[in-house]
């Protein structure tokens, strides 16, 4: 059985598993923002990955500081969880991360910083996301944040559009 | 169509239908004992089963069809032995004897009128036991015994014959070695070493019509995998035994093998691979080479595999072997049907929500529209980079379209564990089981296990067919 006294434990117990329920992140605060840390600076890109999913919902004032250290990461896997996660953040404490992934080389991390704004209608980053519908080298890029500007969904056939731009493999 | 009923094993060929069926009774994995049997009547020899009857945990059986045309079955369970038998409908166990430890051999000799019935099998103490049953003139008569033998000696499995020399005959397993007894009149002479170092399970004996005289015939699982056959030449003065000579494949615990009416007497064999049964067979002639393993009684799930991103952590091929190794303990064979590339970009990374009962997202439904003419029965594996939010994989898919997401970054077990979901599995506790919900990346002591109740419901699932 895991250290309840342990937050380390406590934040692995969640996200070891194959299907982490995120949702119980909502019992956990400042006691985790370490051990969390840990892991998104850690070599385990899993582990990291989850470690965003998990942070993101976590009370404390430090979520952003544990979203822009995993924005940091060379890993393109990483901060597809980072621009994934930050929907569940209030918009005002995003801003600045939301216009550097709006930036992201990554086509992952550039779909969901998209649908972040579309969540979050954050007007510093209203900008950005016209310059990708605008001038995106993705067409699905470019669509869906037509889409997103308008404050509409994306209709599902969107996502079928096949380019010869992939994600990094 | 010869008689089996004068040798010990799990397989024989009854007088049901026109060739005669094939006929096997093993323990089910769940408890109980399963009957098969094959049609030999029937185009593509179909075997059809199980019908299952007893219940708690039993060894390998033996059984045979009496001369006034029951199947009767003797097993042990709990130290003791059981006899069951079937006329129409499966009947006991009459349970006898104590301190059995391992295999029993069963068959019905020619002592007696219509011929008793025999049994021997190994003691916890060490030793070999012999019980018969007087048939005649009631078929209700006590078993009769024990009648202990063999020393100190430990045996953990037995096989018997009643030979054409009139004697009752052995071979038992010490460990990897084989020991022969026979009995001379009512003394039983041996044991007699006749191969060390290469059993690992439960042999076969029978005589067979090979040579003036018949030979004795012996396979046993061989260590190291597979079956080692042996024979022994009763034309020449000396009797010597033969071989071992190898063949097979697999980690086996027991087998049992009959002359059939098929072609000049071909050698007909069933082997059990943990829950898998595997059958060989061998014409009666040049070159001797055995055919098989033919596995029956499976069932089969098929996947197709679509590839929008290949995983980092283990290939495909990795994932597939993982689930292979568990679902074959549930006698599930998984089969890989077909494999695409799919070019959707904006689906490498899938929003998967709760990725619950809630049901998909609308990128997962959008990923799961392409099946491409995949049958309805058949699960569709989506390989995408990541998910959002991030998991080793997703369960969730659209009504009629069975299938998971497995992201680059699962465990080996992930595939086979998202599978698990889709035929209804929920998580479990214990680390070394495929359904621990503490993740797969974690498991314990692998191959992780599936346990009855988890192998019931796969198999009793629409999917697997």
């Amino acid at each position: 059985m895991p250290d309840k006294s342990d937050p380390m434990e406590m934040v692995l117990q969640i996200i070891n598993s194959d299907e982490p329920d995120y949702e119980k992140a909502q019992e956990l605060g400042p006691e985790v923002v370490a051990p969390l840390s840990q892991l998104i600076q850690g070599k385990d890109v899993l582990l990291a990955m989850k470690a965003v999913s998990l942070a993101s919902r976590i009370k404390s004032e430090k979520v952003v500081d544990l979203l822009k250290q995993a924005a940091a990461r060379p890993e393109p896997e990483i901060r597809v969880a980072v621009a994934g996660a930050l929907g569940n953040v209030p918009g005002e404490q995003i801003d600045n991360l939301l216009n550097q992934l709006l930036d992201d080389k990554d086509f992952g991390v550039r779909k969901f910083a998209i649908a972040a704004f579309a969540a979050t209608r954050i007007e510093s980053a209203k900008g950005k996301v016209q310059s990708i519908a605008k001038s995106d080298p993705e067409p699905f890029l470019r669509n869906v944040a037509d889409y997103a500007l308008r404050g509409e969904e994306p209709p599902m056939d969107l996502y079928l559009m096949s380019t010869d731009n992939k994600a990094d493999q | 169509m010869p008689s089996t009923r004068s040798q010990s094993g799990y397989l024989i060929q009854s007088s049901s239908g026109t060739v005669g069926h094939f006929e096997l009774v093993v323990p089910a994995p769940c408890g109980g004992l399963a009957h098969y049997w094959r049609n030999n009547d029937a185009s593509g020899l179909p075997w059809s089963g199980p019908n299952s009857f007893g219940s708690g945990n039993w060894s390998n059986v033996a059984l045979l069809q009496a001369s006034w045309g029951y199947l009767e079955v003797v097993g042990q369970q709990g130290g003791r032995l059981g006899h069951f038998w079937r006329d129409f409908a499966w009947h006991g166990p009459d349970v006898f004897g104590s301190g059995i430890a391992g295999d029993p051999a069963f068959i019905q000799g020619r002592f007696g009128t219509p011929g008793n019935f025999e049994v021997v099998a190994p003691l916890a103490g060490g030793g070999l036991t012999h019980f018969f049953r007087d048939n005649g003139p009631l078929i209700t008569q006590p078993w009769q015994g024990p009648f202990n033998f063999g020393s100190t000696l430990a045996y953990q499995g037995v096989a018997l014959i009643h030979s054409r020399y009139g004697n009752l005959e052995i071979i038992a397993r010490r460990g990897a070695d084989l020991d022969f007894y026979w009995r001379n009149g009512s003394r039983w002479e041996g044991p007699f070493t006749i191969a060390r170092g290469v059993a690992n399970g439960t042999p076969a004996f029978i005589q067979s019509s090979f040579g003036r005289v018949g030979n004795f015939e012996v396979i046993v699982p061989r260590l190291g995998g597979g079956l080692a056959h042996f024979w022994r030449d009763n034309d020449d003065p000396r009797m010597p035994w033969h071989g071992p000579f190898p063949f097979g494949t697999g980690n086996i615990s027991a087998v049992s093998f009959i002359q059939s009416s098929f072609g000049p007497g071909n050698l007909e064999l069933v082997a059990r691979e943990g829950n898998r049964l595997a059958f060989y067979w061998r014409t009666a002639g040049p070159p001797w080479t055995w055919n098989g393993p033919f596995y029956f009684a499976e069932q089969t799930i098929r996947l197709h595999f679509k590839m929008l991103f290949n995983p980092t952590s283990f290939t495909t091929a990795q994932m597939l072997d993982g689930m292979r190794q568990v679902y074959q303990t549930a006698g599930v064979r998984v089969e890989l049907v077909s494999t695409e590339q799919l070019s959707l970009p904006a689906l490498v990374d899938t929003n998967v929500g709760a990725c619950d009962w809630t049901g998909p997202t609308s990128q997962q439904v959008a990923l799961f529209m392409n099946r491409n003419g995949v049958s309805p029965g058949d699960l569709v594996i989506y390989f995408v980079r990541t998910t959002v939010p991030t998991l080793n994989g997703c369960a969730t898919h659209p009504g009629g379209q069975p299938g998971a997401i497995v992201t680059s970054v699962a465990s080996q077990w992930t595939l086979g564990h998202e599978v698990g979901h889709v035929l209804g599995l929920g998580h479990v506790g214990p680390t070394d089981r495929l359904m621990m919900g503490g993740g797969t990346w974690g498991i314990t002591n692998p191959p992780p296990d599936l346990d009855c109740g988890e192998v019931d419901f796969i198999r009793g699932n629409s999917l697997t067919r």
